[in-house]
């Protein structure tokens, strides 16, 4: 049974479907529409017609034919089957569908009307159609049926009246206009009453709509507000929050474009920030200047929003417009937005519908843009927020930083003397961490010694805020040793904030350190300073400095005893003034040297003592050239350079000497050789068998001659070497005049054939000690030489003078002979055998003899001389020699 | 060495003078041209003056001493030394001294003038060696 039913219900609802694809086929109305509901009505009444009709058909069709009236039975099927095709064909059009049922129940109901006897079923049939077309057709079409249907009735009338219809007398004309009136008067109020429901349901359901439509909206606003509410909550900045906003605006507020703009009041320009729905090109567009009176103007302002909801008709800007109408855009509105009070900018949005805003619309929209001018204060604050807070966690880094890595140790001890805070420094400096001495009594950490004064120092600033006293404590560390401290304790008990004594030291073991060094320093300085004194004053040499005047600054006590001055004597005097005159230039020139940095420890030069004697000094010294003063040491070097004197006159006399040797050995040979040389010749030639006589002759003769000269120069030698060998004879004194006079008498036929004359001067020295034979010698020859060498017809004159000199005396001969030519013989002038004046026989010894005979007795003998004008021998003794 | 040489002599010793002039004419012939000079001004004198006369093809042969007063034989060469350059040709110096001062010998084996030294005194023998 189930089953069955279920088959049926199938069936009929595939049924059902079938015939609403069909007939609705291309009209989907909008069911909030009344014809939407007409057309299912339609369909319906077709999907129930033809099924239901057949319980009619049947029994009409039956009777029709049953009761001799068959065109009533095809009119029945007729229509039955149109109405079939109606319902199930595809392919009609629903009003032509519509029509054609309206149609054939007309012709039906006419049908019915004309053949059958009584009225009923055409009637029952008009009034269907009247009914229906009010349904299907709107409300209109029901009275055009109606009118229709009195038309018919009143035709049907005078039908009657006319005897037309085929029953007639079964119809009589008061009966029909009294059945008749019924249909007629049934069909109105069917029509009125279905048009006011219709039309009741029409207005329901657009009201509905409307309300709908509303409600939407509204929805749509608070869910926008909402979305904007929630931006504001959660974004952190200006820039998301705007772009948010007008995403929001475009995407669920609906707004066709949404643009938010800054007001930029020096150019008098709005500058789109944000937007959603405008497209790229036009972007620029909104970035302009703002006319005066223009929207953003007025909203700039009044600081009111400003709505066109029409903006075709009643905004005046006329590019505006054309934008608008380009994009579709209806009515606008512009919101202020304010920050901190200040309009900054405007919230710009369009929808796409005219009379978009309405106030309800408004006031959300306004809600909306104050909740976010609201965001933007906050925004602000919060900034400004973070920015204290910033400062304040700066500042207070600072000063953390500041107190805990200061290397000075900064603590906090209450009024009972406990510490209550340390900085780290304390660990670093004392070794205790801050748990080791915290809450201790800080009288504990303090020496002994020092802690009295602490007390009393402390004492006294605790009777005053504000107060403060220096001090430097021994402090205890960690491991136990004591150091150093220096710092001050204040007393902020009554500052706020604080309330303990502050104190702040840091650590001077160094320079504790360093001061006992100075001090044992100093001391050392001292004794090395007397150390350096008692050397000074011990030494032999003076030990001095010199300033750059040349004045003496320090003298050590050894001057006394070198120059005879004693230090206070010296001190600011300047030195050269004690230099012997000759050696003054060279001592300021090597002073210049040694100021320039080229210190010399080789200078000597002569000083005068107190006495007047003269020293040779032998200086050291070095420029300080920051200090500008010159170290000099000075040694005696008298007796050193006395004795070097000597040895150097020693020297050279050696040398000299052993020259004279040599030069004396090759002369001997020579003219030793020379006669043997001789002998040797003419003893070869002797020897040859064919010589000739006259060569004999020759040769013996030369031979002999060579012979005896060979035995002259032997005597010479002897002479010599007599003279030259260590004879030490005995001095005695003799005087010169007397030593002249002898000689003079000696060869007194000699003077006189000459008509020598002899002067002398013996004023000075007059007398020597010395070997009386040498001195004769010396004087005989230096005479006699005068005199052999006279110029011829000049009477040879005679000078011998003595003279004293600085440390010998000095005896001249001079003459006005023949003199010598110096330049050329210079060298050879005492040499043995030579002859200056080959005219005048001499043998050429006499001055080597002079010579020999002057440096045994221990002098010198130089000569001045001048061609034809004389010559000067000056023999010179030194008094050591004497 | 031939005989039609010609020998100039320098010296200040005349015993020496003697002997060479006794060894050179016993060596060559007594038609030797010798000169002998004891004052050395004279004979620098006779060699420029001589040997200045052109046409000589023969050589002078100098004898010269080194020790005489007032010039040395180191100052006659100087003063040949001056001469002009044929005369110089023509001559052939020797060192004739009686000193046996290496330094001396020395001096005038180095002295681009003097040709050789010769020991005093001058035998035949060493006259042969010079001819050769």
């Amino acid at each position: 049974m189930e089953q069955i039913k279920k088959n049926y219900i199938g069936l009929w609802t595939r049924y059902k479907n079938y015939v609403k694809k069909n007939v609705l086929a291309n009209d989907e109305g909008d069911s909030k529409k009344v014809s939407y509901w007409r057309n299912a009505v339609f369909c319906n009444i077709l999907t129930y017609l033809t099924p239901l009709s057949v319980i009619a058909l049947i029994p009409c069709i039956f009777m029709a034919f049953t009761n001799g009236v068959p065109i009533v039975g095809f009119a029945d099927l007729f229509t039955f089957l149109l109405v079939v095709v109606i319902t199930l064909s595809a392919g009609i059009k629903l009003q032509t569908r519509k029509y054609i049922f309206i149609f054939i129940l007309y012709c039906l109901s006419l049908t019915l009307l004309y053949y059958l006897p009584f009225p009923g079923p055409g009637l029952l049939f008009l009034l269907t159609v009247t009914i229906f077309s009010s349904l299907i057709y709107s409300s209109s079409a029901a009275y055009y049926s109606a009118i229709t249907n009195t038309f018919i009735c009143v035709c049907f009338a005078l039908l009657i009246y006319f005897n037309i219809i085929p029953y007639s007398n079964s119809h009589n004309l008061g009966a029909w206009i009294a059945i008749s009136s019924n249909l007629i008067f049934l069909s109105f109020v069917c029509a009125k009453c279905l048009h006011l429901l219709l039309e009741g349901l029409a207005a329901s359901l657009s009201s509905n709509n409307l309300a709908e439509s509303k409600y939407e909206k509204a929805n749509r606003l608070y869910k926008f507000i909402s979305q904007i509410n929630q931006t504001i909550v959660h974004t952190q900045n200006e820039e998301a929050l705007f772009q948010k906003s007008c995403d929001i605006a475009f995407k669920i507020g609906g707004f066709k474009m949404a643009w938010i703009g800054m007001f930029d009041y020096e150019r008098k320009k709005i500058l789109l920030i944000n937007q959603n729905g405008i497209q790229e090109e036009s972007v620029p567009l909104f970035s302009a200047a703002y006319e005066n009176n223009g929207p953003q103007d007025h909203v700039l302002r009044s600081g009111s929003h400003y709505v066109c909801n029409d903006i075709e008709n009643d905004l005046e800007l006329e590019k505006w417009k054309v934008f608008a109408s380009l994009n579709d855009i209806g009515s606008c509105i512009i919101l202020p937005v304010k920050r901190k009070g200040v309009i900054i900018g405007s919230f710009n949005l369009y929808a796409t519908e005219i009379n978009f805003f309405d106030d309800a619309e408004i006031a959300l929209l306004e809600e909306a843009t104050g909740d976010i001018s609201f965001a933007l204060d906050v925004f602000e604050k919060y900034k400004q927020h973070k920015l204290v807070e910033k400062l304040i966690i700066e500042n207070e880094n600072r000063f953390r930083t500041l107190i805990e890595k200061s290397t000075d140790v900064k603590m906090l001890t209450n009024i009972k003397g406990e510490f209550i805070y340390g900085s780290p420094s304390v660990t670093k400096l004392l070794g205790y961490s801050i748990n080791e001495f915290l809450n201790k009594s800080a009288f504990n950490f303090f020496h002994p010694d020092d802690l009295p004064d602490l007390i009393r120092n402390r004492t006294i600033i605790l009777e005053a805020a504000g107060k403060s006293f220096s001090f430097q404590y021994r402090v205890l560390h960690k491991n136990g040793h004591w150091v150093w401290c220096e710092g001050t304790l204040t007393n902020m008990l009554h500052e706020p904030g604080i309330h303990a004594f502050v104190s702040n030291f840091r650590d001077i073991s160094e320079r504790k350190l360093a001061e006992q060094n100075l001090i044992t320093f100093s001391e050392n300085l001292n004794r090395t300073a007397s150390d350096l004194q008692k050397i000074m004053d011990s030494s032999l040499d003076i030990i001095c400095t010199i300033n750059e005047k040349g004045k003496f600054v320090n003298v050590s006590k050894a001057a006394e005893n070198i120059l005879g001055y004693t230090p206070d004597e010296l001190v600011g005097k300047k030195y050269i003034e004690m230099v012997l005159d000759e050696d003054v230039g060279k001592t300021n020139e090597i002073a210049l040297e040694i100021m320039s940095g080229h210190p010399s420890t080789s200078f000597e030069n002569r000083y005068l003592h107190k006495s007047g004697s003269v020293l040779h000094i032998l200086w050291s010294a070095n420029w300080d050239k920051e200090l500008r003063v010159m170290y000099c040491i000075a040694k005696d070097i008298t007796a050193r350079k006395k004795a070097e004197e000597e040895k150097e006159k020693m020297g050279s006399d050696l040398i000299q000497r052993s020259k004279n040797q040599e030069q004396f050995a090759y002369i001997v040979s020579h003219n030793l050789r020379a006669p043997v040389s001789n002998i040797l010749g003419f003893a070869e030639l002797l020897k040859y068998e064919n010589s000739s006589p006259a060569l004999i002759r020759d040769s013996m003769k030369g031979m002999s001659i060579a012979a005896s000269k060979l035995d002259e120069v032997i005597k010479d030698l002897n002479e010599i070497l007599q003279i030259r060998s260590m004879i030490s004879e005995n001095r005695s004194d003799i005087h010169f005049q007397g030593l002249v006079e002898n000689i003079s008498l000696s060869i007194d036929n000699i003077m006189e054939k000459e008509n020598v004359i002899i002067r002398t001067d013996f004023t000075a020295i007059d007398k020597m000690l010395s070997v009386r034979t040498y001195l004769y010698s010396i004087f005989y020859n230096l005479i006699i030489n005068s005199i052999k060498f006279h110029r011829p017809g000049v009477p040879p004159l005679i000078e011998i003078k003595s003279r004293l000199t600085l440390n010998g005396m000095q005896l001249i001969f001079k003459d006005n002979g023949l003199g010598i030519d110096l330049k050329h013989h210079n060298e050879n002038l005492f040499g043995l055998y030579k002859r200056f004046h080959l005219n005048i026989d001499g043998k050429g010894m006499g001055l080597f003899m002079i010579k020999t005979q002057v440096e045994k007795l221990g002098g010198k003998i130089s000569v001045i001389s001048e061609v034809n004008n004389g010559t000067e021998f000056t023999i010179e003794f030194e008094n050591n020699s004497l | 060495m031939k005989a039609t040489d010609k020998f100039v002599i320098i010296d200040d010793d005349d015993v020496a003078i003697m002997l060479y002039n006794l060894t050179l004419k016993h060596a060559l012939g007594n038609k030797t041209d010798v000169r002998c000079f004891n004052m050395a001004d004279d004979g620098v004198t006779y060699i420029n003056n001589e040997l200045k006369k052109p046409g000589t093809k023969s050589k002078t042969i100098l004898f010269l001493d080194i020790n005489m007063p007032l010039l040395t034989g180191w100052d006659v060469l100087d003063l040949i030394e001056k001469m002009d350059e044929n005369i110089k040709k023509q001559l052939i110096i020797f060192i004739l001294s009686s000193s046996i001062d290496p330094n001396d010998k020395k001096r005038a084996i180095d002295h681009p003038l003097v040709t050789d030294f010769i020991e005093k005194p001058l035998t035949v023998e060493k006259l042969q060696a010079l001819i050769n």
